[in-house]
């Protein structure tokens, strides 16, 4: 087993919502993470998967400790980062860093790309001028970005090149773990076939660990070693991929699965699952299994309680109560806690 | 042979800048018959929301201007007639689903009252029994507890429930044909799912035919009779859903399918289309794929391929030439 490079236990992110009603009565929250659990290890890319609204982005971010958890904890390299100060932190921003998903929005329309890329640089390194700018031309390169673009201002790139230099700006600090949040959801077919081969590329060079979010369980399959289904703020399943996609115990992942379009030669060769209704809002919260609602295989049990993580072995957990009828065969251990 | 619903003939329409002349849509011919889907596919800046623009004839004139040719519809040149005529045919013969369900929708008004207006306005029917249509309209669209939906804004609903809206205001009047453009593209996989069965199901049970416009191959080869596949303004590639899939032909349409990540387990490289969709005020000379096309040579550069009929479906290549192999000039 290679070294865990980040432990999430148990992390929880609530958000209070106001009460317009005079009279004192329960707290409201939406529980945009309910207790996950999970760790990534060194060069291993950890895919996180769901629809809108189920806590991917939430998660990606409270990991870096952008958003601070509700409780909960992150271990870095062994090391607790739950409740270190933003100061103590500082030096740690170093080996973590983010691609967001709008490449639009995440680079400053007043800065150059040289600037943009430069700025971790001059944060953190003390370089100078010279050795700065020669790193930032190496990293252009790198990317694949033609050196001779430095001086031109994000407005003259194409959606690809400006996530091009969202992932340059990332690994201008040679770090360890990226957070990759949606990074070709905002690309065309093509350009984002490009993006995801670089990213790869940059992986087995560089050694990155990545923590790829996607509500595309194409893009995931190509890239992830290993997979976490999200729904609702909780982790559905997760496992390696080929557990994941192959011997799937969630109706949830099955149904995801399902609905992909996929390209056949014939046509009505495709039966979908269908799954019915709507994601439930994260404010009330379904009893039981969160995924009752929507799940066509539900029993009194799933409307009554939550059903626990359990272990089908070989690191695929599923949190289903006929997690192993669904899973092939498979026995089940109802780990607790 | 079934008859012909919407014929599109040489249609030509450029925007007219600071920056120049920018021919969006160039030269672009297709026809749907009565019941059938054609899939417009093609990445961002092809032309195909431009296509359907200017069909619904919504372009911002004067910038954006149909050239050339004809949209042939109910006998009607549609590219010809004036505003107000067009506003009779919009929204009752023809109608259209937009991307956005949130901006499409009107945020002050109840959606029931949204979808009745299209019956006061095209059938001048009075409120309460546009009222009733409108509530039918609702249920037959799938939402639950219609009755309570029908008096709530566009904000109390979600994604895929504003759309399903969209698509009651867009079939209230049973049109002959129904643009979607990039119907669920805003929307979960799950509830893009549940949208187009919804799209299927009604075009079956109401005989309309659709335009379906989408980047999304995947979800053309789910729906689509007839595919046609756009870039850069021109149609690269046009025929039946099982010959375009079955056999597609044009080096971009390949591109195209080999960049989306299959479902295996295959981990290796995706083949991506190098470069990018060119400048649209800046069209390379010859075929306009020719600066990112694998194959092409020196008379992809200097000549423009015209659309040939190969194998019983259309493409816009010289690779299908019988003088393609003495061609020389092949990029190393």
């Amino acid at each position: 087993m290679s070294e865990k490079l980040l432990e999430v236990k148990h992390l929880k992110k609530y958000y209070p919502v106001k009460s317009f009603s005079a009279l004192p009565r329960e707290k409201k929250y939406v529980k945009a993470i309910d207790d996950i659990s999970f760790d990534i290890s060194k060069g291993e890319t950890l895919g996180l998967v769901g629809e809108s609204g189920c806590g991917k982005t939430t998660t990606g971010r409270a990991i870096l400790r952008l958003i601070e958890p509700t409780s909960g904890e992150l271990h870095f390299e062994g090391r607790d980062i739950t409740t270190i100060t933003q100061k103590e932190l500082l030096p740690l921003r170093k080996e973590m860093q983010i691609v967001f998903q709008d490449p639009y929005g995440c680079l400053d329309p007043r800065k150059t790309v040289g600037q943009i890329i430069a700025r971790p640089i001059s944060l953190h390194e003390k370089l100078s001028k010279k050795d700065e700018r020669a790193r930032v031309t190496e990293l252009m390169e790198v990317v694949g970005l033609r050196p001779e673009y430095i001086s031109r201002y994000p407005h003259e790139f194409s959606g690809g090149q400006r996530q091009r230099v969202g992932i340059a700006r990332a690994l201008a600090l040679n770090p360890k773990f990226i957070v990759c949040d949606e990074p070709v959801s905002a690309l065309d077919v093509s350009i984002q076939a490009q993006v995801i081969n670089l990213m790869k590329t940059l992986q087995q060079q560089l050694g990155l660990t990545y923590l790829f979010i996607s509500h595309d369980l194409r893009v995931i399959n190509h890239i992830c070693d290993r997979v976490a289904v999200m729904y609702l703020g909780s982790i559905m399943e997760i496992g390696k991929k080929e557990d994941v996609y192959g011997n799937t115990a969630h109706p949830y992942t099955q149904a995801l699965l399902s609905a992909i379009p996929t390209i056949s030669e014939n046509a009505g060769s495709v039966v979908r699952e269908k799954l019915t209704g709507d994601i439930p809002s994260p404010l009330e919260l379904p009893t039981g299994c969160r995924f009752h609602t929507r799940c066509k295989y539900s029993k009194e049990i799933c409307r009554q309680t939550a059903p626990p993580m359990c272990d089908l072995g070989d690191g695929h957990f599923c949190a289903c109560h006929f997690a192993e009828d669904f899973a092939g065969g498979k026995t089940c251990n109802v780990n607790q806690g | 042979m079934a008859d012909i619903c919407l014929e599109v003939k040489n249609l030509q329409t450029s925007f007219f800048t600071d920056r120049g002349v920018a021919a969006a849509v160039d030269d672009v011919s297709f026809s749907v018959e009565n019941g059938e889907t054609l899939g417009i596919v093609g990445e961002s800046g092809s032309g195909k929301s431009v296509t359907s623009l200017s069909i619904m004839r919504l372009l911002q004139e004067p910038t954006g201007r149909i050239t050339g040719g004809e949209i042939l519809f109910d006998g009607k040149d549609l590219a010809k007639l004036t505003q107000k005529e067009m506003r009779a045919i919009r929204g009752n013969r023809i109608s259209m689903i937009f991307q956005e369900p949130m901006t499409a929708l009107n945020p002050v008004y109840t959606v029931g009252r949204q979808i009745a207006e299209v019956y006061r306005i095209h059938e001048k029917l009075p409120k309460r029994v546009a009222n009733k249509k409108a509530l039918e309209m609702l249920s037959m669209v799938g939402i639950p507890s219609p009755e309570q939906r029908f008096k709530e804004y566009p904000h109390q609903l979600s994604g895929g429930m504003r759309q399903r809206v969209m698509i009651a205001i867009a079939l209230a009047c049973s049109p002959k044909t129904l643009i979607a453009d990039e119907p669920t593209t805003a929307l979960d996989v799950t509830i893009q799912a549940q949208i187009l069965d919804l799209i299927k199901d009604l075009k079956d049970r109401l005989g309309t035919s659709v335009l379906l416009i989408t980047h999304d191959l995947g979800v053309v080869s789910d729906m689509a009779d007839k595919v046609l596949v756009m870039y850069a303004g021109s149609v690269v590639e046009y025929g039946t859903r099982d010959e375009i899939f079955g056999n597609m032909l044009h080096p971009y349409t390949r591109g195209l399918i080999n960049s989306i990540p299959k479902m295996g387990n295959d981990n290796g490289e995706l083949t991506a289309i190098e470069g990018m969709v060119p400048n649209i005020y800046d069209m390379p000379s010859g075929c306009k794929f020719n600066p990112r096309c694998p194959f092409a040579k020196s008379i992809c550069r200097e000549k423009r391929p015209a659309l040939r009929d190969v194998k019983g479906h259309k493409v816009r290549c010289f690779m299908y030439d019988e003088n393609w192999e003495k061609e020389g000039g092949k990029d190393e």
